[in-house]
């Protein structure tokens, strides 16, 4: 058998578009992906129910009472929520040993894996986007002028910038969920932080709280920039960090 | 094809201050299967995930008879349970075969040479636990390594799993794979391996090979239709006998190899029904027992 396969070193690109992959390839059938499919879809259905007997005249006032349930509430739930599920795919099938026996695991795996987080985050935020005009045509039935187009447009910047202010929280959440087995701990972080977030949002420094980074965007142009970047390239730096540490991690 | 050896050269391993693996070498033929045997904590695991590559702590080199040496192929099979459960078994072996940079014409080398046709586009999660391991056996194999290591294969399976198991590493052995393989089911390795490695506190404590005059092939335990019978005559001709407490005789040589032929003619010369006889020629148990124990 053995000696069938040529002594073939990959290149590290190949390497790391092979673990890329094959994190989208277990997502198939999984509760990661149904999750979300369904996190931006309840928070346009809640939106729904809530706007039928007010009275909600544009797509703007619509969008923006999704993005605020989405980006206070359900965001941090949902990164939570995925950070254990794309984890304990691994954890609780003490898979990580069989995942690391490959060429180049270390650290493509563990980038790999903080980068389908992300990489979900976007989509749950790109169908939040595509799913607002659907309740909005649900409420009102169709549009008699074509002003909601340019609102559609504005609310998916809005949605866009959310999702680079939350790589940061991306990028806690998946640290705490690979870091231990149980997933206890990063619930506990999601809950915590999503709980502090409502104290934390009247406050001055609660623009430092990556929590509130999403909701955040909705606020004045300076904090909306502050949070978008600061989110955005410390959630790199931050995954850069990640992926190092568990690179030389070695468990015992 | 030229023969290889696979060479676990001084591999030492430690977590903190505790001394996981204290340079431990080994050395494996072709097609051969070494039974690494120790306590809990021996290090037997920690010993695998190095030369699987999951940890640090040392190479495993495949040297070819003409002294060439290259980095061997190492496939590994920690447990059955690392599967993905939400997928099928196709699926499992499709994303391997991604990480591994093979085609997918490896499943279907695999599913022939595994027979896993008849589950491998069912989910996982509903599988048995033969059907998974003989899945956890393919995806090793995606990749042809020239050593698998096996951890405990065999735990928690029917007999009937175990036979298919066992008739597996038969053929991979053929096929000139080297197999190491830990258990605490020292009836499997006596069954299966060829030379027998006591691991304790990260030490190889000792080996030994079949035939290896620290091996026993001195008892044999025999089962016929009159026990008292069977007994007298076989202590007549002298032979040590005990009866156990299932009416089975077990019957030593004093030292000299055991004729299991000559036992048997005795018994059936003597009219005395044999119904079984298993000639216990290879007792790992008294090799650990002979080094120490797992306690030592």
């Amino acid at each position: 058998m053995a000696g069938l396969v040529a002594d073939v070193r990959p290149s590290n690109l190949a390497l790391a578009g092979a673990f890329v992959r094959a994190e989208f390839m277990k997502l198939r059938g999984s509760l990661a992906l149904l999750l979300c499919v369904v996190a931006p879809i309840s928070v346009v259905v809640l939106n729904l129910a809530i706007s039928l007997d007010q009275d909600i005249r544009s797509f703007a006032q619509f969008a923006s009472a999704s993005s605020a349930l989405w980006s206070f509430a359900m965001l941090p739930m949902a990164v939570t929520a995925l950070s254990v599920l794309l984890t304990q795919m691994e954890h609780s099938r003490l898979a990580w040993d069989h995942a690391l026996s490959h060429e180049g695991a270390r650290p493509f795996l563990y980038i790999a894996k903080i980068g389908t987080a992300a990489v979900l985050t976007w989509a749950m935020h790109g169908l939040l986007a595509l799913a607002m005009p659907i309740g909005w045509l649900l409420l009102r039935g169709f549009p008699g002028s074509d002003a909601w187009l340019g609102e559609f447009a504005t609310s998916s910047v809005i949605l866009a910038k959310m999702a680079a202010s939350a790589m940061l929280l991306v990028a806690l959440q998946m640290g705490c969920a690979i870091l231990f087995r149980s997933a206890i701990p990063p619930l506990c972080l999601g809950i915590v932080g999503t709980m502090a977030a409502t104290g934390a949002v009247l406050s001055r420094q609660g623009i430092y709280f990556p929590w509130l980074f999403a909701i955040n965007v909705m606020s004045t142009p300076d904090r909306a920039a502050f949070v978008v970047w600061f989110g955005l390239l410390g959630g790199l730096a931050m995954f850069a960090v990640l992926s190092t540490f568990f690179s030389l991690r070695e468990r015992n | 094809m030229a023969s290889v050896t696979i060479e676990i050269s001084n591999i030492t391993k430690q977590f903190g201050r505790y001394l996981a693996l204290d340079d431990v070498s080994l050395s494996l033929a072709e097609g051969s299967l070494v039974g690494l045997v120790g306590p809990n904590g021996a290090g037997k695991t920690t010993l695998m995930r190095v030369c699987a590559g999951v940890i640090s702590g040392g190479q495993t080199k495949a040297i070819a008879q003409d002294g060439s040496t290259r980095v061997a192929r190492v496939a590994a099979l920690f447990n059955n349970r690392d599967l993905y459960d939400h997928l099928s078994g196709y699926d499992n072996l499709k994303l391997e075969c991604v990480l591994q940079r093979q085609g997918a014409d490896a499943i279907a080398r695999l599913s022939e040479y595994l027979g896993l046709h008849s589950f491998l586009h069912k989910k996982v999660g509903t599988l048995s636990l033969g059907m998974r391991q003989r899945l956890a056996f393919a995806r090793a194999l995606v990749c042809p390594p020239d050593l698998l290591l096996l951890d405990e294969p065999t735990i928690g399976l029917d007999p009937a799993a175990k036979e298919e198991i066992f008739h597996l590493l038969g053929k991979l052995r053929d096929d000139g794979v080297a197999i190491l393989m830990s258990s605490h089911d020292l009836g499997d390795l006596e069954r299966l391996a060829d030379t027998y490695v006591l691991l304790r506190s990260g030490r190889i404590i000792a080996t030994a090979e079949l035939g290896d005059p620290s091996g026993t092939r001195r008892t044999a335990i025999v089962e016929t239709s009159d026990s008292r019978a069977a007994a007298a005559l076989l202590t007549n001709s002298g032979y040590l006998v005990r009866i156990l407490p299932g009416g089975q005789l077990e019957v030593r040589s004093d030292g000299l190899p055991l004729k299991p032929d000559h036992v048997a003619r005795l018994l059936v010369c003597a009219d005395v029904a044999l119904y079984h006889l298993v000639s216990n020629d290879r007792s790992l148990e008294a090799f650990i027992a002979a080094n120490g124990g797992f306690g030592g």
